[in-house]
């Protein structure tokens, strides 16, 4: 077994798999690397469901259980960004969560505030969702959708478990109008190298400054290896995106964006970028007191300045936010190759920061009103709204 | 439901172990209350009425609880928490309890429980008085490695409103762990409340301040018609400029919309307005 699999399988101390996903693929895949003794057996979910916030303790265990469950609901829904239209400009994202909570640690991660299941969760039936896409596909084949698995869990950290990019590649490439993206902060992408494909596959990678790596981004890959990996991805006709996100203030932040900028132009080219997407520091207000609690004031997350805003969360002063844009955008204006320039947007922005950045909304952007075209509502919004 | 009427006793028949001090006491005239053999209320009569009630009928239980306490603050519910985990009781419900009370019980919950019953009596009771809830104590959960008693001291000498205490301890334990010193924190002798606050918000937010500073000085030195009032203000991520004009006629706003035009240039050749 690989070093980094070896590793990985180490960190969960239990993997709990629900008597109805014995003999699904994942709990086979799961016994087949997973030492018998950390195996479980379980009826419903481990721990139960938890009541409102988790306690620190209580999310750092969960990342070292895993729970192997049936998911009940629909898998595929519009990105939360999407309920905020009237304060945010969001693109037209569509979500497939295939489990919850990641292995990795990042200070600011939004999982602090969200999760309510003291497990990590990965889904057996992979099988419901691509159903689902497909009751989709005979719909809307022929729409722009673009669909992520990296929500509300890393949808690469532990894909050489799970293997679930090998089921999706290909059914992707029977809809090449649709996208499917994945997003990660790991460099783990051999496992999918070698699936045939239709074009219609980013991989993405949430990178920042190697300053944040170090400090906010416990156990994810350095960013000289999330690039390498990504070019790995590219050189196989993956499309490969980037998500400067959440871009995070420190002393030396223009130095540590530029050197960014600077290390991803040098390995693509613009034309070799799907887009680079944008975002500055942001979080649920409660967050604040599990993140303190877990990670200390000295973190650049916790000890930033940050204000109450549109939608209700936590950002930098909107001319820090403005400055930051300007100057990530500027960077990666004056890389432009003969011509041509990355294509970028701003993520969950409100429409003055959008125009304050852009002199623009994204409609009138010709590079990127595709994204932000309003498509039809699928099933499982539909079924939110009764 | 109660299955048999109360039994009158007397209440050194009782287990009086969950007496949590509530705030509002019991009227003289009425007995005590016990569920089982454990007084829930008036824990300092004489007599008792005590409830027979299956223990896993937790509903009643909490219930009857609820009914005794009209409301209870977050030192109360919290005191409730540990005596009833100090105590080898194993059927109270202090789940229920808590969510009658509107407190969602969970980890979380218990763990802010146990710091708040920690806290020194003095500081349990001005946060009582001024109704603290439960996610007020939340900044006590990342401070277990300072010491904030002379804070403690500083709330209730200064007598402090909730709102500038709540937020005043936030403050300070997010200061103390960045690791600013004590004696800088605390209130000068002269200095009021709200100044203290305003100071406290400064050290937290230096970059944000100074920028609000330089923009003020910046905006007081601009040409504004001489009977408006203008102001720099923040509102959460955004800091601008509120502006008061005063019209009587027609007239007035065209010499306000004049003379603001002078303005507007002279704002877009300097300071954080300045056109690029």
């Amino acid at each position: 077994m690989e070093k980094a699999l070896t590793s990985l399988i180490s960190n969960f101390e239990k993997v709990w798999i629900d008597e109805r996903s014995r003999g699904s693929r994942l709990a086979l895949r799961i016994n087949e690397l997973f030492p018998s003794d950390k195996i479980e057996y379980t009826s419903g979910i481990p721990g139960g469901i938890h009541r409102g916030e988790m306690s620190a303790a209580q999310f750092n265990q969960s990342k070292k259980q895993l729970s192997i469950r049936p998911f009940e609901g629909y898998f595929f829904k519009r990105c939360p960004g999407s309920t905020q239209k009237k304060a945010l400009n969001c693109c037209n994202y569509y979500v497939l969560n295939l489990g919850q909570q990641c292995n990795m640690n990042c200070s600011y991660c939004y999982l602090q505030s969200y999760l309510n299941t003291p497990t990590m969760v990965m889904y057996s039936n992979i099988e419901k969702a691509i159903d689902e896409l497909r009751e989709m596909a005979s719909l809307h084949a022929h729409l722009p959708y673009r669909v992520g698995t990296g929500e509300v869990i890393d949808s690469l950290s532990l894909d050489e478990i799970t293997l679930f990019s090998r089921e999706l590649i290909p059914f992707f490439a029977e809809f090449p109008k649709w996208t499917l993206e994945f997003k990660t902060k790991s460099a783990q992408v051999d496992q999918f190298l070698d699936c045939e494909h239709a074009g219609n596959v980013v991989v993405s990678w949430s990178i920042n400054a190697p300053q944040i790596i170090e400090s906010e981004e416990h156990g994810t890959a350095r960013l000289h290896e999330r690039l390498a990996a990504a070019r790995k991805c590219k050189d196989r006709g993956f499309q490969v995106a980037f998500h400067i996100d959440p871009i995070i203030w420190f002393p030396e932040w223009k130095e540590g964006y530029s050197y960014l900028i600077d290390q991803i132009t040098k390995l693509f080219r613009p034309d070799e970028i799907n887009v680079i997407s944008l975002g500055t520091l942001r979080f649920q207000p409660e967050q604040r007191h599990i993140m303190r609690e877990r990670f200390g004031m000295k973190s650049y997350v916790t000890s930033a300045e940050m204000f109450p805003s549109e939608g209700n969360k936590l950002r930098y002063d909107s001319a820090l936010r403005k400055e930051m844009f300007n100057f990530v955008l500027n960077q990666l204006r004056s890389k432009a190759d003969s011509g041509k320039s990355y294509r970028s947007f701003l993520c969950m922005e409100t429409p003055e920061t959008w125009i304050s950045t852009y002199e623009t909304g994204p409609m009138q952007n010709p590079q990127l009103k595709d994204y932000f075209r309003p498509l039809p509502k699928v099933n499982s919004d539909l079924a939110n709204i009764s | 439901m109660t299955q048999k009427p109360p039994q009158l006793k007397d209440i050194s028949q009782c287990n009086k172990c969950l007496d949590f001090s509530p705030q509002i006491p019991w009227p003289l005239g009425l007995p005590a209350v016990a569920v089982n053999g454990l007084v829930l209320a008036g824990f300092s009569q004489t007599v008792v009425f005590d409830h027979a009630v299956e223990t896993s009928d937790k509903e009643t239980i909490a219930g009857l609880f609820r009914s005794f306490y009209s409301e209870l603050s977050a030192v109360e519910l919290a005191n409730l928490e540990s005596k009833v985990a100090a105590s080898d009781i194993t059927w109270f419900p202090v789940d229920l309890i808590f969510n009658k009370f509107q407190v969602r019980w969970n980890d979380q919950t218990k763990n802010i429980c146990r710091l708040i019953a920690n806290l020194p009596p003095g500081l349990q009771k001005f946060s009582s008085e001024r109704r603290w809830s439960i996610g007020d104590f939340s900044p006590l959960l990342a401070a277990k490695s300072i010491r904030l008693e002379s804070f403690y001291h500083v709330f209730i000498e200064r007598n402090l409103s909730r709102s500038i205490s709540v937020q005043a301890l936030e403050l300070c334990v997010e200061l103390l762990l960045i690791g600013k010193d004590q004696a800088e924190l605390l209130p000068l002798p002269q200095e009021d409340s709200d100044h203290w606050l305003k100071r406290l918000r400064a050290i937290r937010y230096p970059q944000t301040t100074s920028a609000d500073e330089m923009a003020n000085t910046l905006m007081k030195g601009l040409p504004w018609p001489g009977t408006s009032t203008a102001r720099w203000t923040r509102q959460g991520d955004k800091a601008g400029i509120e502006l008061k004009l005063f019209v009587a006629n027609p007239l007035d706003l065209k010499k306000y919309a004049h003379s603001l035009a002078l303005v507007s240039e002279a704002m877009e050749k300097e300071g954080p307005w300045k056109k690029h």
